[in-house]
C-alpha cells in the first residue's frame, strides 16, 4: 500500500490537471461544443480511472477518499458538460459549476485534493486541478 | 406422483443441472466464489433444488413438489438480490462517497418506476390470477422476477448514462441475468395471450433462455482474467502508458500544464 500512496497521486495529477480557456462570445454554441465535448471526455478517463480503485482499497483512508472525490466531481462535471451541449446554454455551465464548486471540500492535508475553480466571468476559464502538497 | 414432463423438457432440466455443477467447479476452482461470494452461493444452491426438486417430481405429491419448488425460487431470488446490491452495485457504482449525491436516490426512483411498471400491468392481466395457491405462487415469482430485471435494466443503462465503467465479469453475469429474467417475464406475461397448446413451447423457451444464460456466465467466468486485489508497479504502469496516450490524443482546445501546489 506504501508504493499506491507514492504512485496514484501521480498518475491522478496526470489525468485530472485541465485547464480549459472557453473560445469566442458566450452566445455561440457552436463554440464551446468542442471544448465541452473535450471537457467531459477528460472527465470520463478521470471516472475510468478511478473506477478501477475502487476494488484496490479495502479500508478507507485519505488516499480513498480522494479518488473518492474525484469520481464524484468528474461524473457532476460530465454529466453538466453533456447537459450544457445539449440545451446549447454555456450559461448554465457556469452557473452550475459555482454550484459544483460550493461542494468542494479540503481532503487530506499531505495527499491530493481536488479543487474545482470557475470563472464565469466574460472568458470563462475551468479548471480541474489536482492539488498535492 | 410422477411429473409428466416432454423428452425435450427433460432434457432441459438435466441440461441445467449439468451447467450448474460445471459452473460451480469452474467457479471454486478459479476463486470466483471468494469475489463473489451471493452469486456462487446461487448456483451452488440451484444445483442442489435441481437434484431435490427431480426426486420430489418422481415421488412426492405435486403441492409438496410446487412449494419445495416454489421455496427454492424465493432464495435463489433472494441470493440474486444480495448478489445485485453487494457484489454488482458496491463494486461498479461504488460506496455513497464515490457518487454525487443525488445518484442513490435517482436509482431508487428508476428502479421503483419500472418495478411499479411490472406490478401494475401484471394487476391489469385478465387471468385470474390470485384464484388459488399455486396461481398466487406464480404471481409473486414474476413479481421478484420483475424486481431483479428493473435493477438489471437500471443498474446497466443508468451506469452508462454516468460514464462508469464495469468489470468485464460483473457485467456478463448482469446482463446474464438480464436475459433470463426478462425472457421469463416475457413469456409469463405471455401465457395470459396465447392459446393453452402453446403454453409448453413459452415454458421451454424460458427454460431455455435459462441454458443460454449459464453457458453465458460460464464463459465470463472461464475467460475472466485472475485479478489482483491490490495495486502491482505492472497495473501502475499500464495505467499510466494510457493516460500518456489519452493525453497526446487530446483536443487542441484543452490545454494541460502543472498541477498547482
Amino acid at each position: 500500500m506504501t508504493q499506491d500512496r507514492a504512485t496514484l497521486p501521480q498518475l491522478l495529477s496526470k489525468l485530472a490537471a485541465i485547464q480549459l480557456r472557453f473560445p469566442g462570445p458566450k452566445d455561440k454554441a457552436d463554440a464551446w461544443k468542442p471544448a465541452l465535448t473535450a471537457v467531459s471526455a477528460k472527465c470520463q478517463l478521470i471516472i475510468q480511472f478511478t473506477d478501477t480503485q475502487i476494488p484496490l482499497f479495502k479500508e478507507s483512508n485519505e488516499l480513498y477518499s480522494a479518488i473518492a472525490e474525484a469520481r464524484k466531481r468528474a461524473i457532476e462535471l460530465r454529466l453538466l458538460c453533456r447537459q450544457t451541449i445539449r440545451v446549447k446554454n454555456p450559461i448554465a455551465l457556469a452557473k452550475r459549476l459555482g454550484d459544483i464548486r460550493m461542494g468542494y471540500s479540503e481532503l487530506g492535508s499531505n495527499l491530493s485534493s481536488i479543487c474545482l475553480l470557475t470563472e464565469p466571468s466574460l472568458a470563462p476559464t475551468v479548471e480541474l486541478v489536482l492539488v498535492t502538497a | 406422483m410422477k411429473l409428466h414432463l416432454s423428452t425435450l423438457e427433460y432434457a432441459i432440466w438435466f441440461s441445467a443441472a449439468l451447467l450448474h455443477a460445471t459452473l460451480g467447479v469452474v467457479i471454486t476452482v478459479r476463486g470466483v466464489h471468494r469475489r463473489l461470494p451471493f452469486f456462487a452461493t446461487q448456483i451452488y444452491f440451484c444445483l442442489a433444488s435441481n437434484i431435490v426438486c427431480y426426486l420430489l417430481a418422481q415421488k412426492a405429491s405435486l403441492l409438496t413438489y410446487a412449494f419445495a419448488n416454489f421455496g427454492s425460487t424465493i432464495i435463489v431470488d433472494a441470493l440474486y438480490g444480495c448478489f445485485l446490491w453487494r457484489e454488482v452495485y458496491l463494486t461498479t457504482f461504488g460506496p455513497r462517497m464515490f457518487l454525487p449525491a443525488w445518484v442513490p436516490y435517482r436509482f431508487f426512483v428508476y428502479t421503483s418506476g419500472l418495478y411499479a411498471a411490472v406490478l401494475v400491468t401484471g394487476v391489469l392481466l385478465p387471468a385470474p390470477w390470485l384464484g388459488s395457491a399455486l396461481a398466487a405462487m406464480a404471481f409473486l415469482t414474476r413479481s421478484l422476477l420483475g424486481i431483479m430485471a428493473a435493477v438489471c435494466i437500471v443498474l446497466i443503462f443508468y451506469s452508462v448514462r454516468l460514464g462508469i465503467s464495469w468489470r468485464r465479469d460483473t457485467l456478463i453475469l448482469t446482463a446474464g441475468l438480464l436475459f433470463s429474467t426478462a425472457t421469463e417475464l416475457a413469456a409469463a406475461y405471455s401465457r395470459y395471450f396465447v392459446s393453452a397448446e402453446a403454453v409448453p413451447v413459452l415454458r421451454q423457451i424460458s427454460s431455455f433462455s435459462y441454458l443460454v444464460t449459464l453457458a453465458l456466465w460460464m464463459w465470463g467466468v472461464s475467460t475472466q482474467r485472475v485479478e489482483s486485489e491490490a495495486a502491482t508497479p505492472e497495473m501502475l504502469r499500464q495505467i499510466d502508458g494510457e493516460l500518456d496516450r489519452s493525453a497526446e490524443s487530446a483536443s487542441a482546445w484543452i490545454s494541460l500544464r502543472e498541477p498547482h501546489s
